[in-house]
């Protein structure tokens, strides 16, 4: 699906949005910007190797990375000017940007980059994606050599050095020290446009212009806020109140957005979130009787309206789920993949057939856990529960807070179904193929294959996918690992719900990139 | 002094004229016939609305007093609000009156224990007890909720568990103005087993300002259920007015009234029972009686 498309599905509120947000004249210089997200604060401001959305957030305007992804779905070059494959694709030659200092005034050099990738990429941060890696050398102050023992794609390779983990850390303040556990993650040292000033605990991060940016004359703002509110209504009041600029990934309760655009002072898009598309999904327990069987699970999808979860728990900002590689993804969607449509004779029929007839006491009884961190969750599996207490299967839901959640569906695997959710990139690998193979069963890894789902030919497929060069034969395969997924079903997407931003009128350039929370902000500007 | 003499000079527990004192108390009486309409809806909830009342029945935020089908409108999901008021009030009254009891019988037991026994027992059950109050109630609750899971057997014994401390206390102090009265003191002297003074002689005396102590105990059970269940922790199979208000209060400013209505069943609930508490109090207090 194109930008532009995705838009549609905001038409109505956001009809003089439907122009793409470019700057059609000269970006302003000067005022500040106070900006949140649909979540809470971060537990440090750079959290190496994962953290969540929170810290992704408040590192990347001060740490940048190699590579940037565009809302249409280009590369554009950050620290790294040029990428260049060797023929076997087994060589990568990574050409940097030569006069960047570091916020402390020292230079940024290949140094810098074979450290963090030897550090903090493949050991913490991007073990599964770089697991190829033999090694990474220095070729002179500006240029890094990465060495593969398998052929690695260059898509495959972009995608994982504009990814949310792929920030470059400076070697002189981490070397020697433990990453994780480094005091400097709390007051990061890095390249971006942004040096943050102050960290008030419980409140914000406050953050000033780096007037050494090494793209001249950005960032355009003087100074940047990231302030946090725990309740989505408190957002809504905060933007009719003027505290609040800028909200990502869904600040305000959804009915909240036409109210807020009427008052023609705001603005709502879903761009900006290419390359993490939400969904919320089912994940059938393989380790357990009756949900076991693929027959099983391809009947009870048949008896939940994934209609009607879109369009009453999002108010109709989602789309039933078709495929694990969602249908927003421009390079690797393919709909030709079995379909369920809600039919609940149907169900009812292929559960008759498959042994489970209609009897005292329902068909069979099954623990349903939806995991307690949306809102959302919770109504979805309320509705799951009434689709299949309507097949006269006995449901008990659960729906623990956040902790028990992640303990109970990935550590102790104590479901027969679970709810749960997981963002896309465009690249499938490995966030979404590990869900599917037996190298994602990780006892304790929340966002892994927690279904316990082992299948011989869905290894064999992923493992070719991960080392195909060929961009075509990679669309192919993609195809094959979707028709294989939705066919076995040990989990699979109900609903793939729109991220959207709000924000105000006269802001400029806050929905252009492929995962905009990530990105550093510096064409961010404010109309005069 | 015979026992039976003992027994006679004593004040009894029921005295006559105590429903007199209670209905000329006229705030007590209105707490009185709310509360017995809760509970009469709440009895009736399976026959005025024998579907089960999470069940998704029409579309989602339809306004109350629009469709007659559902009189008070229906919730963000398409559920009939008027079932969930109905059946949550059985929730509600069922939590409030287990919970009591439960804290009733841990705080008179350790109160009455402490008194009576005194010295290290005292001592030591008190320390307990302070253990337990030092300890904020919302944050106990909602741990052993998440510990245990959010089913309602667990909240009820997780709200007992913070609300006995108040009750062992006052039992405490009660048994201990009583202790060395006279006709305790005669008791023993007729070789009475200490157990049977205290749980005979003793315990009733002790009992009225326990009694209000308690009914006013349903009320903040009540309260502490609906705050689990606001903050998305209490039980999901249950229909809930604290979930109701909690799932509702992201749409408090287009439809206000999905948290509302259960707001105003829960604050109608806890105001009439601490009516009849009050009512309770100054009818068991012949002191206050007489005014």
């Amino acid at each position: 699906m194109t930008s532009i498309s995705r838009r549609g599905l905001l038409a109505a509120s956001t009809a003089l949005l439907a122009l793409p947000v470019q700057a059609q004249t000269a970006p302003r210089r000067g005022g500040q910007v106070t900006a949140t997200w649909g979540g809470l604060e971060p537990q440090a401001l750079f959290v190496p190797g994962g953290g969540g959305s929170s810290p992704f957030m408040t590192s990347t305007k001060v740490l940048e990375r190699l590579l940037a992804f565009t809302a249409d779905l280009r590369f554009e070059p950050v620290l790294a000017t040029e990428i260049q494959p060797a023929e076997d694709f087994l060589q990568y030659r990574i050409l940097l940007r030569q006069g960047v200092t570091w916020h402390d005034g020292r230079p940024f050099t290949a140094e810098d980059v074979v450290f963090t990738v030897t550090q903090l990429w493949k050991p913490i941060a991007l073990g599964v994606a770089l697991k190829a890696l033999a090694s990474a050398e220095a070729d002179g102050p500006h240029a890094v050599v990465l060495r593969f023992s398998s052929p690695v794609p260059e898509f495959f390779l972009r995608s994982t050095l504009a990814s949310q983990f792929a920030q470059v850390i400076p070697k002189h303040l981490y070397e020697g020290r433990d990453i994780i556990t480094n005091p400097v993650n709390n007051k990061p040292v890095g390249t971006g446009p942004w040096v943050v000033k102050e960290w008030v605990r419980g409140s914000h991060v406050e953050y000033a212009r780096n007037d050494k940016y090494w793209d001249a004359g950005k960032p355009y703002l003087d100074r940047l806020f990231i302030r946090w509110w725990r309740d989505p209504a408190s957002r809504a009041a905060a933007f009719e109140a003027g505290a609040l600029d800028l909200g990502l990934s869904n600040p305000v309760p959804p009915p909240e957005i036409d109210r807020l655009t009427r008052t023609g002072r705001f603005e709502a898009s879903s761009d900006g979130y290419q390359t993490a598309s939400w969904c919320s999904t089912i994940e059938f327990n393989q380790r357990r009787d009756h949900v076991k069987r693929r027959e099983v699970r391809q009947a009870l999808l048949h008896g939940i309206d994934r209609q009607f979860i879109a369009d009453t728990v999002y108010y109709g900002r989602a789309r039933p789920g078709v495929s694990p590689i969602h249908s927003s993804n421009a390079l690797f969607f393919s709909g030709d993949v079995p379909r369920y449509d809600f039919d609940p004779k149907k169900a009812a029929a292929l559960l008759d057939q498959a042994g489970l007839p209609r009897r005292r006491g329902g068909r069979f009884s099954l623990s349903l856990v939806s995991a307690g961190w949306f809102e959302e969750n919770v109504k979805i599996g309320q509705y799951v529960k009434q689709a299949l207490e309507d097949l006269d299967i006995e449901v008990t839901l659960a729906v623990p807070d956040r902790a028990t959640s992640l303990k109970r569906i990935y550590s102790d695997y104590d479901y027969d179904i679970a709810i749960s959710n997981y963002t896309a990139p465009i690249e499938p690998v490995p966030v979404i193929t590990q869900y599917f193979t037996s190298d994602g069963i990780v006892k304790g890894a929340a966002f892994r294959n927690a279904t316990g789902f082992s299948d011989p030919a869905m290894d064999a497929i992923v493992q070719q996918f991960a080392g195909e060069t060929s961009e075509a034969a990679r669309k192919g395969l993609a195809r094959d690992f979707a028709r294989l997924a939705t066919t076995e079903l040990p989990h699979t997407p109900l609903v793939e719900f729109d991220s959207f931003t709000v924000a105000r009128k006269g802001l400029r350039n806050h929905s252009r990139y492929g995962n905009q929370i990530g990105e550093s902000w510096a064409d961010l500007w404010v109309e005069g | 002094m015979s026992a039976s003499l003992v027994l006679a000079t004593l004040p009894p527990v029921a005295r006559p004229g105590l429903l007199r004192r209670f209905i000329r108390h006229r705030t007590a009486l209105v707490g009185a016939v709310v509360l017995l309409l809760i509970a009469a809806i709440a009895l009736a909830a399976p026959w005025i609305f024998p579907r089960n009342p999470l069940r998704i029945v029409g579309r989602p935020e339809i306004w109350p007093f629009l469709d007659a089908r559902y009189p008070l409108g229906t919730d963000s999901m398409g559920r009939d609000i008027a079932a969930m008021l109905a059946h949550g009030a059985r929730a509600s009254l069922l939590i409030g009156l287990f919970a009591s009891v439960t804290a009733t019988l841990i705080g008179v037991s350790i109160g009455a224990a402490a008194a009576w026994y005194g010295r290290w027992i005292d001592e030591a059950l008190m320390r307990v007890t302070e253990l337990f109050q030092v300890v904020p109630g919302l944050v106990f609750v909602l741990s052993i909720v998440a510990i245990l899971g959010g089913t309602m057997a667990n909240i009820t014994l997780a709200v007992g568990l913070v609300s006995w401390t108040q009750i062992a206390r006052l039992t405490r102090a009660e048994v201990l103005t009583l202790r060395d009265r006279e006709f305790v003191e005669a008791c023993r002297v007729l070789g009475l087993a200490p157990w049977r003074i205290l749980l005979r002689e003793i315990l009733p005396n002790a009992l009225p300002p326990v009694v209000v102590l308690s009914s006013l105990t349903v009320a903040a059970a009540i309260l502490y259920e609906s705050s689990v269940s606001f903050l998305g922790l209490g039980d999901p199979n249950v229909a809930s007015w604290g979930r109701l208000v909690g799932e509702g209060r992201t749409l408090i400013r287009t439809a206000w009234y999905i948290s509302a209505l259960p707001g105003i069943a829960i604050m109608l609930m806890v105001l009439a029972l601490n009516l009849v508490g009050d009512g309770l109090n100054d009818a068991l207090n012949p002191k206050l009686g007489r005014r």
